[in-house]
């Protein structure tokens, strides 16, 4: 607890008392004028005064209910906090931020009843039922991201018009109340002559600081009818707006003690408040997801702030560029004769580089172009090009820069006119003639960058800053560092072991055609799909919590050879509809992983061999198990257990726990020269490891025979290494031995 | 020696409740697999819904669909007559008039025709949309609001829209909404996990699971009804175990056996007889692999499909 | 539990001597493990390993042929409740139902009828395999009846309770290897006799479960194990929950008296009323009816019925696929506009009929893409611009149609390029993600 904390706790306290001595004498007055069993009520609404009906599960109908709440609210009033002590304040504060909340209503109730009337000029007081629900299913269903809460006023009409028009464009509401010395944010707009109302999303409520509790009801209200929570259930409905309305208080100009008490009364909500002025903050988390109060923010960044403390997320419906966009111009190419300007190939140097960044070094949104545009670009020439993308988040982590910069080629295809190909320094870009007629500049490549990343990888992309550069200085500037980093990536994935982590991934998309089949994406091993690796599944799980790739916690390791792990026998269970129980990660001859049918290649034993042959897809040939690929895919696939045969990913032959229970790479004897090929450079180098000189001589490939004897033959004469090892239809020594420990356990 | 019967008990499925007071129907809330109520004294047997749209259906060939609405005149009419169907649990009206690319009819034209009709309906009432996705949003915000206190079922919510649909229907309405998926137990289930995050009670979700008419893959709804209702009842799976309703009309009506004029295929002999065929086989089909619901359009096919039903209990 | 491929090779003698027909020992081992051949092909296995295969591996349901020459089927062999657990073997059959009372004009109407229905679909022939005849007292009528049934070229399945009749009428018909029904508690010593001498599957009935299982247990025990089980006809009710608990029994329950096919008479559950038969028809398909018969069997019923028979009795790991090729459609002529999508057949069904619905004559191309889904045949790279300007070419769609619009489906987008690329002459459009818009999307492309 700091200094900070203790003076808003001590500014909120006297707030509430304030409060609480105002709402009572406004009771005293409405009683005096209409008798204490006067009928008191918001207009058009089920919920009574809904603060007070969601909280306490007290339906106020009359004055006389109003009399029992003020009896709640001094119970609840804490002492100010004394001068010595330093203990805690938060939750002091916030009993005193509803006791404030809760006067704040019973003074907008008296206010029905005695006037002024809350609905007066631009003022609308309180919203119907009809009006919630209209207006809240926007907040559920993420067309309104959250509300602004504005508090006070604007230091000009305006600064107060362009957040107004910020958080409209954001298709924020925002809720209007109070006002700083006399002057309201509602009026400054109104005088700006912007139109207000629940049709413009700028809702003026009342000017005085009590009004700002209707913004409150209207969210306790949204939980009552989209949450299914109970009247009086205050947990569950601080809990839901927390989880669920992202909302925030936006403090202008001074801030009173009544003010901060209507704040204190927020943040029990998770609301946060951000003020543009030096106030004391309470930083550290707690009730709210970050930060509770932000103080002397810039007016221009103040909304940005806001949308980050709240972790409010906003996307951008339509992509801003002069041409047309999506999938369908993926496939587009550009003839050089169509093409306006080009980069890359080989002809200059062309990169595109994600980077993670803190989120106060970034400006959310901002594209930046150093070096000419296409305006200074003389047709059919060719330039250098940067993309450098800096991305901020409190999700986000260096391993998802790869897949977020894969993400380029697609996005940046996407426009009409415009080409793109190759990853990291390899890119080649077209503009085509009709785009740059069209007015496509090179800005637009860091707004679809910038747009794409937001809206599809909102749950890691908090923030995101594009600059474009176009000299060749700037850009080989910065090649030899970017490179490092291409390098530093490449080793992380290899140095990625299955040890090295506690969870794999699951990968359920295939059960559509294999109804059992349950792929585990672990570090060593891929999806046997090819396209998918651990670092893929990790993302996937981060952008979609309830999609087909879930973590699974290793647990307890019941086989550290074969590769099997309790946690992951029981997901495979449950997942595979009971039909598989046990799987082992690193055997192909007991318990494999079961296989779909997309597998890109395809181990398979060959005992009379003591070996393994692996093909891939691509080849149509002969092998020598006597069957074509097709024939062991359709008894390998479909989500069944078959010991000796496993569907695979191509790149799974380079992993160090390749088939590893059986003895790993020693037991390849065949596989096509084009599978090879492919594999060549990191099987030489395996093979390096392992001690064998000519290891991809020493396996046997269609070029030397089809026939199971021809590969006997041809091991014989080249000492296969696999001659020399165990039965491969036996468990190795060392499974063997776990076996045996496992078994001397079992009988005590 | 005799044939020894083993017992098969299965925990009673949660069931969904549509319409209101005694007109109200459950859906779903089954405790064994789909027909086999002779493993235990049955808690809730299969629905029948007959559906009609906001336009009336071209009967041309039809002389005996075109009897049994003979004389109904307006939209209301239409409903009643659907109503009163013999073995219909409940009507399903589709609001085609409202499509972009047909009628285009205004969301408020839409209301107005569903409050007629939800008057003149004495059965539980389902609403379908246009299959424009976002006409069917913004028709079902305004039908939910419109047709309060009514408790009707919505078809269908989506991946992409579930979150407006479902908060516009269930949420501030109270009504019931089905999750359409497509034909894959996965997406089922992952639609299912997405809307009771919402915020949905379970026992308002109905799992439209899509369908086909037989001949036309059917062996993936077939299979995919299999296996949600093996997970729903053998394995306790509480995300699959919401009802499944399935638009049998709506494929089988659009396939070449159901629409080609016997004057296009003579040897195929007459078309009505070939349609209710085509949706009695379906119908059958979707009961026998899991539907708790099936909505169909030929009156006959709706008797049979209804007595064969109780037949079975 | 079945063996697995390598607990059978490794009982096989690992010499690849070829002698079973198998290029290796392990493909054989694998084969044997599918259920595609049997342990015994193997010439070198020894007794020890036949004793012990199978006892592991006997069929929990027995196959059972029935019929002659090119009307021969097969029937049960299933080891699989539903089609999703493995496949399901082999389709049930369907039959119409004429009989010695009734007179020759009717019976040749229902013949007849029943004839008409002849076509193709999807690459197999779809026809009515049974003509079941009730016999009556009347042991001559009764052969004629069933002569006209053998000459209408299906499997014969008799309905005759009565020993000697059943005796004289197969002895006029059983070249045709009919099914005979009729044997029960009472009569199975005399029927096993007659159907034993015939060499006929032999039909067996009872009043309830127990008697059934008790009668069945008898015929084993004298030897008969070509059996086929009557579902009875006391109630539709009772008749699917014999249908089911009889299967379950085999399938589940390791109970291998009721592992044999099943008959289902639904002309005697709904006499009548030919669309609840289509309704229960439909059920038995699904649910464990073996030969399902109907009083009749007409277009109505037999499109929906065989078209549902031959979607379930796929295998879910081969999809179904149409022959590669142009299908114009809508009364599509040279000079309509072309779609293209894949021989995966469900992707043909749903496009070809949302063609038809938007009723816009549309020329449809079909290439050879493995079967598979236009997703995942591109990703096989079976969907290629190179696969699609080769069939093209194959197929003179250049020569054959003027209009040189082709519109790819929107998944395949990424192809527009290359295509444009390999068809220079053609105009590429990519067309909508989901069949579903392309009713839409057809309007606007005229």
């Amino acid at each position: 607890m700091s200094v900070d904390t203790k003076l808003i706790a001590a500014s909120a306290i006297r707030g509430a008392h304030n409060a609480v001595a105002e709402a009572k004498d406004f009771l005293a007055r409405a009683i005096t004028a209409k008798g204490i069993d006067a009928a008191v009520s918001f207009p058009d609404t089920n919920y009574a005064l809904p603060v007070i009906y969601s909280m306490l599960g007290v339906k106020v109908q009359k004055l006389s209910d109003m009399q029992a709440v003020i009896d709640r609210c001094e119970k609840l009033l804490p002492a100010g906090p004394s001068e010595h002590n330093w203990l805690p304040y938060l939750g002091d504060t916030l009993d005193a931020g509803m006791a404030t909340l809760f006067a704040f209503e019973i003074i907008e109730g008296c206010k029905y009843l005695i006037g002024p009337n809350p609905v007066n000029g631009i003022w609308l007081g309180a919203a119907s039922d009809v009006i919630l629900r209209a207006r809240g299913i926007e907040f559920v269903d993420g067309s309104a991201p959250g509300f602004a809460a504005i508090v006070g006023a604007a230091p000009s009409k305006e600064a107060a018009v362009r957040i107004a028009r910020e958080l409209q464009e954001k298709n924020l509401y925002t809720f209007i109340a109070g006002n700083t010395n006399g002057v309201s944010f509602a009026e400054q707009l109104d005088e700006a002559g912007v139109q207000t109302g629940w049709e413009t999303r700028l809702v003026p409520f009342g000017k005085d600081i009590s009004a700002a509790v209707y913004a409150l009801g209207f969210a306790n209200r949204a939980a009552l009818a989209f949450g299914n929570i109970q009247p009086g259930d205050y947990k569950r409905n601080l809990k839901y707006n927390k989880d669920r309305v992202f909302a925030f208080v936006m403090a202008l100009g001074e801030v009173t003690d009544e003010k901060y008490a209507a704040a204190a009364g927020a943040i029990s909500y998770g609301f946060p408040t951000i003020a543009d002025t030096d106030i004391p903050e309470i930083l550290p988390t707690g009730i709210c997801t970050y930060e509770h109060v932000v103080s002397s923010i810039p007016i221009d960044s103040i909304v940005e702030k806001c949308l980050e403390v709240r972790g409010c997320k906003v996307k951008v419906t339509k992509m801003p560029i002069p041409v047309s966009y999506g999938a369908a111009f993926e496939g587009e190419r550009i003839r050089r004769e169509q093409t306006f300007v080009e980069f890359g190939g080989n002809r200059t140097h062309a990169f595109e580089y994600v980077t993670t960044r803190e989120l106060d070094e970034i400006e959310n949104g901002k594209v930046t172009v150093i070096g000419p545009d296409i305006d200074q670009v003389v047709p059919g020439n060719a330039l250098p090009l940067g993309i450098w993308v800096e991305v901020a988040g409190r999700k986000m982590q260096p391993d998802f820069e790869a897949i977020l910069e894969r993400q380029i080629h697609h996005i940046i295809n996407g426009a009409e006119g415009v080409w793109h190909m190759g990853q990291r320094d390899q890119g080649w870009l077209r503009i085509s003639k009709s785009a740059q007629e069209r007015g496509f500049t090179f800005r637009h490549f860091g707004d679809m960058v910038r747009v794409k990343l937001t809206n599809d990888y909102q749950a890691i992309v908090d923030k995101i800053q594009v600059t474009i550069f176009t000299t060749a200085e700037e850009v080989d500037r910065r090649l030899p560092e970017i490179r490092q980093v291409y390098r530093a990536r490449n080793q992380r994935v290899e140095s990625l072991t299955d040890d090295s982590v506690d969870t794999f991934y699951s990968c359920l998309l295939c059960q559509s055609f294999a109804p059992n089949h349950v792929c585990v994406i672990t570090p060593e091993r891929l999806g046997l799909c090819g396209a998918f690796n651990w670092l893929d599944g990790k993302a996937a799980y981060e952008i979609d919590p309830t999609g087909g790739n879930q973590p699974l916690l290793k647990g307890e390791c019941i086989d550290p050879i074969r590769g099997q792990w309790k946690n992951i026998n029981d997901y495979v269970y449950t997942t595979s509809k009971h039909a598989i129980d046990t799987v082992n990660a690193y055997s192909m001859m007991e318990y494999p992983m079961t296989s779909c049918g997309c597998f890109e290649a395809i181990v398979a034993v060959m005992p009379e061999c003591n070996g393994v042959m692996m093909v891939n897809r691509e080849y149509m040939g002969d092998t020598p198990s006597g069957m074509k690929f097709s024939t062991m895919a359709s008894m390998a696939g479909g989500g069944q257990q078959v010991p000796g045969f496993i569907g695979v990913g191509k790149n799974y032959a380079t992993s160090r726990k390749f088939i590893a229970a059986e003895g790993g790479h020693k037991r390849i004897v065949w596989m096509p020269t084009s599978l090879k090929e492919a594999l060549r450079e990191d099987l030489e180098l395996i093979g390096k490891r392992l001690g064998i000189d000519n290891f991809l001589e020493n396996i046997c490939d269609e070029t030397i025979t089809t026939e199971s004897e021809g590969v006997m033959e041809f091991m014989a004469k080249v000492n296969h290494p696999a001659l020399a090892m165990w039965d491969i239809t036996e468990p190795s020594p060392e499974a063997a031995a776990v076996d045996a420990a496992r078994e001397a356990v079992a009988h005590g | 020696m005799p044939f020894i019967k083993k017992p098969r008990t299965l925990k009673p499925l949660g069931a969904v409740s549509i319409g209101t007071g005694e007109r109200a129907v459950k859906i779903g809330g089954g405790n064994t697999l789909p027909l086999y109520f002779f493993d235990a004294k049955l808690s809730n047997p299969p629905a029948v819904g007959v559906e009609l749209t906001d336009t009336a259906w071209d009967a041309a060939e039809l002389p005996l669909l075109a009897k049994a609405y003979e004389g109904a005149a307006t939209l209301a009419e239409r409903v009643a007559c659907a109503a009163n169907m013999k073995g219909v649990d409940f009507v399903c009206l589709r609001l085609e008039g409202a499509d972009p690319g047909g009628d285009n009819l205004s969301v408020e034209e839409c209301v107005k025709l569903a409050q007629e009709a939800a008057a003149a309906c004495t059965k539980p009432l389902c609403i379908a949309g246009c299959r424009s996705e976002e006409k069917d949003v913004e028709l079902f915000k305004a039908l939910a609001a419109a047709l309060q206190g009514q408790n009707v079922l919505f078809l269908s919510a989506k991946e992409e829209d579930y979150k407006t649909i479902g908060a516009a229907t269930v949420l501030a309405y109270g009504h019931k909404v089905a999750g359409e998926s497509s034909v894959d137990i996965n997406l089922a289930k992952q639609l299912n996990v997405l809307m009771t995050q919402l915020g949905i009670p379970k026992e308002s979700i109905v799992m439209n699971l899509g369908g086909a008419a037989v001949g036309y893959g059917f062996e993936y709804v077939s299979s995919t009804m299999d296996r949600v209702k093996a997970a729903a009842l053998e394995q306790d799976d509480a995300m699959l175990q919401m009802p499944v309703i399935t638009q049998v009309a709506t494929e089988t009506w659009a396939v070449k056996e159901s629409m080609a004029s016997q004057a296009d295929m003579p040897e195929w002999g007459d078309l009505e007889q070939r349609g209710i065929q085509m949706e009695t086989v379906t119908a059958a089909a979707c009961l026998a692999s899991g539907s708790d619901a099936v909505i169909l359009r030929h009156p006959v096919a709706v008797d049979k499909i209804a007595a064969l039903v109780a037949a079975l209990i | 539990m079945a063996l697995k491929g390598l607990d059978i090779f490794k009982l096989t003698p690992k010499t690849n001597c070829k002698e079973c027909n198998q290029p290796t020992c392990m493909a054989f081992a694998m084969k044997v493990a599918s259920g595609a051949i049997a342990l015994t092909d193997c010439p070198h296995m020894s007794a020890a390993a036949l004793d012990k295969f199978a006892s592991a591996t006997e069929p929990p349901m027995k196959t059972i042929d029935i019929g002659a020459g090119e009307c021969a089927y097969k029937l049960g062999g299933e080891t699989v409740l539903l089609r999703h657990d493995k496949t399901l073997v082999n389709s049930n059959l369907y039959g119409i139902c004429i009989s010695a009372d009734m007179p020759d004009a009717a019976i040749e109407a229902a013949l007849t009828e029943m004839t008409k229905i002849d076509y193709e679909r999807i690459g197999k022939r779809m026809y009515v395999e049974c003509v079941y005849v009730k016999c009556n007292s009347d042991a001559v009528r009764s052969a004629e009846v069933a002569v006209k049934a053998v000459a209408s070229g299906r499997v014969p399945v008799l309905d005759c309770a009565d020993p000697d009749i059943a005796k004289s009428v197969l002895g006029a018909i059983k070249e045709a290897k009919p099914v005979l029904c009729g044997a029960n508690a009472a009569n199975w010593e005399a029927m096993n006799a007659v159907a034993k001498a015939a060499d006929a599957v032999l039909g067996v009935s009872g009043a309830d479960l127990n008697e059934l299982h008790d009668t069945v247990e008898k015929l084993e025990a004298a030897g008969n194990k070509k059996l086929i089980l009557d579902v009875g006809s006391v109630s539709i009710k009772d008749a699917f929950a014999n249908a089911v608990e009889i299967r379950r029994a085999a399938l589940k329950d390791g109970d291998r008296t009721f592992g044999y096919p099943s008959i289902v008479n639904l002309a005697a559950l709904a006499p009548g009323d030919l669309v609840t038969q289509a309704a229960l028809a439909s059920i038995f398909t699904l649910r464990y009816g073996s030969i399902i018969l109907m009083e009749r069997i007409g277009y109505a019923e037999a499109l929906p019925l065989f078209g549902l028979r031959q979607n379930i009795y796929t295998d879910p790991q081969k999809p179904m696929r149409v022959t590669p090729g142009l299908y114009p459609i809508g009364g599509a002529n040279e000079n309509s506009v072309c779609c293209l999508t894949v021989d995966f057949a469900l992707s043909y069904f749903i496009v070809s009929g949302e063609i038809e619905r938007s009723r816009v004559p549309v020329n449809l191309l079909i290439p050879d893409a493995g079967g598979y889904s236009v997703l995942t045949a591109w990703a096989a790279g079976k969907l290629s611009a190179s696969s699609i300007a080769k069939f093209i070419q194959e197929f003179e769609i250049d020569t054959k149609i003027k209009n040189h619009t082709l519109i790819l489906p929107g998944k395949v987008a990424v192809l527009k390029g290359d295509l444009e690329a390999k068809l220079p002459d053609w105009k590429i459009v990519v067309g909508p993600n989901e069949a579903i818009q392309l009713v839409k999307f057809l309007s606007t492309i005229n």
